[in-house]
């Protein structure tokens, strides 16, 4: 082997250690977050008497273990992956989209209405439907962006307050003019078009195309941010606007722009409750996904595609969660213990360090 | 002779390789205004910051009335009667002057915050010391002097026996400069010590009873006031040697790039005027020297002529073209301009992107990195290697945070971005600001030699960078054009007296002065 051969050799082993390096740099904090969240949810099991590992069994018995059970966790991380992305974009920017559930009820209301409003062809009614919540969702998070742009609004506040904005018209109008007539106790609208149902892929269960969709979306946004001019541009505002500012970008059009991307997908995700589950709009049809998707977001630890398996790993404890009420006869609500411990240690950026002190110690003695 | 109230003796501080102080030795009498001079970076600050607790020193001694002490921190610095404020002032805007000044102790009873009993002691503090505040007034609604003189009632709450003052007439205008200095000399008569920072010699001279002056991190002078002149200070404060070298001056220029006409600029907060009918001109094939002590309106020409600011009144055009108030960054990087900015880490860099992504930056937009919507990631990387390896950029991992290199590989990095794509109007401020003197003679090549087809705007208070460069100079003060000149008519004592607000006694032709 030449001299120079092996001094290329070591270069890329050097750059292979580093990508590895950023890798695991990448993935330690939700690694470290699921054990520490699982450790802090066994010790309450304990206490309550309960074995752990029923239950974590259980948990991915009732998620992985069926056909319906597979079925059930992609039908909820098809919309958990959508709202990691629309929390995910925004943080990109720098900014911080706190209204995602209104957009997603925007997008909801518009999407059944073209589902039955609207007379299309069997292939294109779906596609318009979620195009149109899409679109839905992106004005409405228009509004905040704007404000911030030319007023100096806060979107976390104006996004967040548009979200009663958007429950009230959406209800107000589906009470008076589309309001199914046999529905008595629940607000909700008439059936949408057969055409316009997003039909199951599984023969059980309820997932859609919409999970293709929701990968896709992720992948192709990924590649957006990392290699367009408009994403790059994007990801320099808000890693410091001064300078994004100062280098000529127009930050305020930048800024725009990603609020409205993180509007249409959540928008998307109301359509696809709407036309896909729903088959009609039914008021406060979202169980909380705005929320989710910046446990997504977090989870995801600032990477786009690692919204997915964020996604999917919370779409597994949602789907997972009846399996252990029905067989150990817990409250599912040990589910939403699990989720908020892990956030709660996503979030503390200092748990890494004194880990590593830790690891040190132990490696001392 | 009685004991002195302070004695430095071989204090020195080193951030890394970099010495900030070196041996000092300093000898502070009780009861007396002593002043502290020199240029940007030579160690003031480090050493009145040592001397306030926040900084421990490598090596020497600090005793306090002969007695050796250790400030660990400002808490202890305050316990031995030692007070700072500093040029930023460290006050809470929504809260009263009353309610900043108490804060480190205020009076209660039963952990019920008294606030009368603290309003009254706030206007007895104030009228035993001649400074002039509204107890019951909100920061926010105070002008910038009585903020000051409320940060100055917030150290004196405390009762320290010495109070040190960082740059305090910086932000003044001349007036509130006057009264401060009277403030001064009521403190000192009330038994006080007081150590200031300063740039301005007028100052030195019209209330200083002793006068340290500092360069490079050491002391070079120390003397009674009355044994000096303001020429001698400046002389000292730059250092004779520095100026021996003959530098080529370009003579022949071409076109005019950047114009200014009767440019003012009012700053939208307080109502100051940052600009005063500000006139200048800068043309290809020569560098025009901006010197001034920092805060005279460098800053605010700089913005204007980079598109980050709008002129109040006035015309600004660039290659002939009027730009005037519609004018943003983008517009005027398509028009050539390109800008090395004063502040490299709020603004020069994204610190927490990668090198990559930061050299990248402006040349994203057009071919070969921008293949239409996409980036090519091949032509990014091979623009910001090249560019590394050009300009000795170090470490030079591109995928590496930009907040992982040194202040002086930072600002290579930027000074690489910028000058590429040659620009042909260069606007740079303090370009050596922080960065060694290798990295610095680098900078300086690289802007002389853009000079050909190329204009050079250097802003800079640094007078030597100034004269080295410059092949016309105009001086700043409080917004206005002082003074041009050539720098064969300036002397180093002529330009730090300009600098510092004084009419220079001879060889400097009044030429530009407009107002």
């Amino acid at each position: 082997m030449t001299v120079q051969s092996q001094m290329g050799n070591l270069a890329a082993e050097a750059r292979a250690r580093r990508s590895l390096a950023r890798a695991w740099n990448a993935l330690q904090m939700p690694v470290i977050a699921t054990v520490a969240g699982l450790f802090v949810t066994s010790v309450l099991l304990v206490c309550i008497e309960v074995n752990p590992l029923d239950v974590y069994a259980a948990l991915l018995r009732g998620a992985l273990g069926s056909l319906f059970g597979i079925s059930s966790t992609l039908r909820w991380a098809t919309p958990l992956i959508l709202a990691g992305l629309a929390v995910s974009i925004g943080f990109k920017a720098g900014l911080f989209n706190a209204g995602l559930s209104g957009q997603i009820y925007a997008g909801g209301f518009v999407g059944s209405l073209i589902g039955f409003g609207v007379t299309l062809p069997w292939g294109l009614h779906p596609v318009a439907a979620i195009l149109g919540g899409g679109l839905a969702g992106a004005t409405w998070a228009f509004i905040p962006a704007i404000m911030r742009r030319y007023l100096g609004a806060s979107e976390i506040v104006t996004s967040l307050m548009l979200w009663y904005v958007a429950i009230g018209i959406a209800d107000f109008l589906v009470r008076q003019f589309f309001r199914d007539p046999t529905s008595a106790a629940f607000l909700m609208s008439v059936k949408v078009a057969p055409s316009a149902v997003l039909p199951s892929i599984f023969p059980v269960g309820n997932v859609s195309v919409m999970i293709f969709v929701s990968i896709g979306a992720a992948i192709l946004l990924a590649h957006f941010m990392a290699r367009s001019v408009a994403g790059y541009e994007i990801r320099m505002t808000g890693a410091n606007p001064a300078f994004a500012h100062y280098s000529g970008v127009p930050i305020g059009r930048r800024m725009v722009l990603a609020f409205c991307l993180s509007g249409f997908l959540a928008g998307m995700i109301g359509a696809s409750e709407s036309i896909g589950i729903n088959q009609r709009f039914v008021s406060q049809f979202d169980p909380g996904f705005g929320f989710d998707g910046f446990l997504v977001a977090l989870l995801a630890n600032g990477s786009i595609a690692g919204c997915i398996p964020a996604g999917l790993f919370l779409g597994i404890l949602k789907a997972g969660g009846s399996e252990i009420e029905r067989t150990l006869g817990l409250s599912k609500s040990i589910i939403w213990i699990l989720q908020g411990s892990i956030i709660l240690f996503v979030s503390a950026n200092r748990l890494r360090g004194y880990l590593a002190w830790f690891i040190g110690r132990l490696r001392g003695r | 002779m009685p004991t002195p109230i302070i004695q430095l003796i071989g204090v020195t501080k080193r951030f890394g390789s970099f010495v900030a102080n070196q041996a000092i030795d300093l000898t502070i009498e009780a009861g007396s205004i002593h002043a502290i001079v020199g240029e940007n970076g030579a160690g003031k600050s480090t050493l009145m910051k040592t001397l306030a607790g926040l900084h421990m020193p490598e090596e020497g001694r600090i005793l306090l009335r002969g007695e050796e002490v250790m400030l660990r921190n400002p808490e202890a610095a305050m316990r031995h009667g030692i007070g700072m404020v500093h040029q930023h002032f460290s006050l809470i805007d929504s809260l009263t002057v009353t309610e900043n000044v108490v804060l480190s102790n205020p009076p209660q009873r039963a952990g019920l915050f008294l606030k009368r009993d603290a309003e009254r002691q706030v206007k007895e503090l104030a009228e035993k010391y001649g400074l002039a505040v509204d107890p019951r007034r909100r920061i926010l609604e105070c002008r910038v002097g009585v903020q000051q003189r409320a940060e100055i009632l917030k150290a004196l709450y405390r009762n320290p026996e010495v109070l040190i003052l960082d740059e305090p007439t910086a932000v003044l205008t001349p007036q509130e400069a006057t009264t401060l200095m009277e403030n001064l000399r009521t403190l000192r008569d009330r038994g006080k010590t007081i150590i200031f920072i300063t740039h301005k010699l007028q100052e030195v001279m019209s209330i200083a009873d002793r006068v340290t002056v500092m360069r490079a991190g050491r002391v070079v002078m120390e003397t009674e006031t009355a044994r000096t002149s303001p020429n001698a200070l400046a002389v000292a404060m730059v250092g004779h040697e520095l100026f021996a070298k003959p530098r080529q001056v370009q003579r022949e220029v071409g076109q005019t790039l950047v114009e200014l006409d009767g440019v003012s600029c009012y700053s939208d907060g307080l109502g100051s005027t940052r600009l005063d009918n500000v006139s200048m001109s800068l043309r290809i094939g020569e560098v025009l020297g901006v010197a001034g002590v920092e805060g005279n309106g460098q800053s605010e020409l700089v913005e204007i002529i980079t598109g980050l600011r709008h002129p109040s009144a006035g015309a600004l055009r660039i290659k002939g073209v009027n730009v005037g108030r519609s004018s943003s960054p983008a517009e005027m990087r398509r028009l050539g301009v390109a800008h090395v900015p004063e502040n490299r880490i709020s603004t020069g860099l994204a610190t927490t992107a990668s090198l990559l992504d930061n050299l990248v930056m402006g040349a994203h937009r057009s071919a070969p990195v921008s293949r239409g919507v996409w980036i090519d990631q091949g032509a990014a990387r091979n623009r910001a290697k090249t560019l590394i390896r050009e300009f000795d950029v170090r470490p030079g991992d591109i995928d590496a945070d930009a907040e992982s290199l040194s202040g002086g590989n930072m600002q290579k990095a930027i000074v690489a971005r910028e000058l590429s794509g040659d620009p042909e109007i260069i606007v740079v401020a303090h370009p050596t600001r922080g960065v060694d003197i290798g990295a610095a003679e680098f900078i300086y090549d690289q802007l002389l030699s853009r000079r050909q087809k190329a204009g050079v705007l250097l802003v800079s208070s640094d007078l030597d960078e100034i004269l080295r460069l410059s092949d016309r100079i105009v001086v700043m003060y409080q917004g206005r054009v002082m003074v041009e000149a050539l720098p064969e008519d300036l002397t180093a004592e002529t330009l730090g007296l300009l600098m510092a607000g004084m009419q220079a006694g001879k060889g400097a032709p009044r030429v530009g002065d407009k107002a």
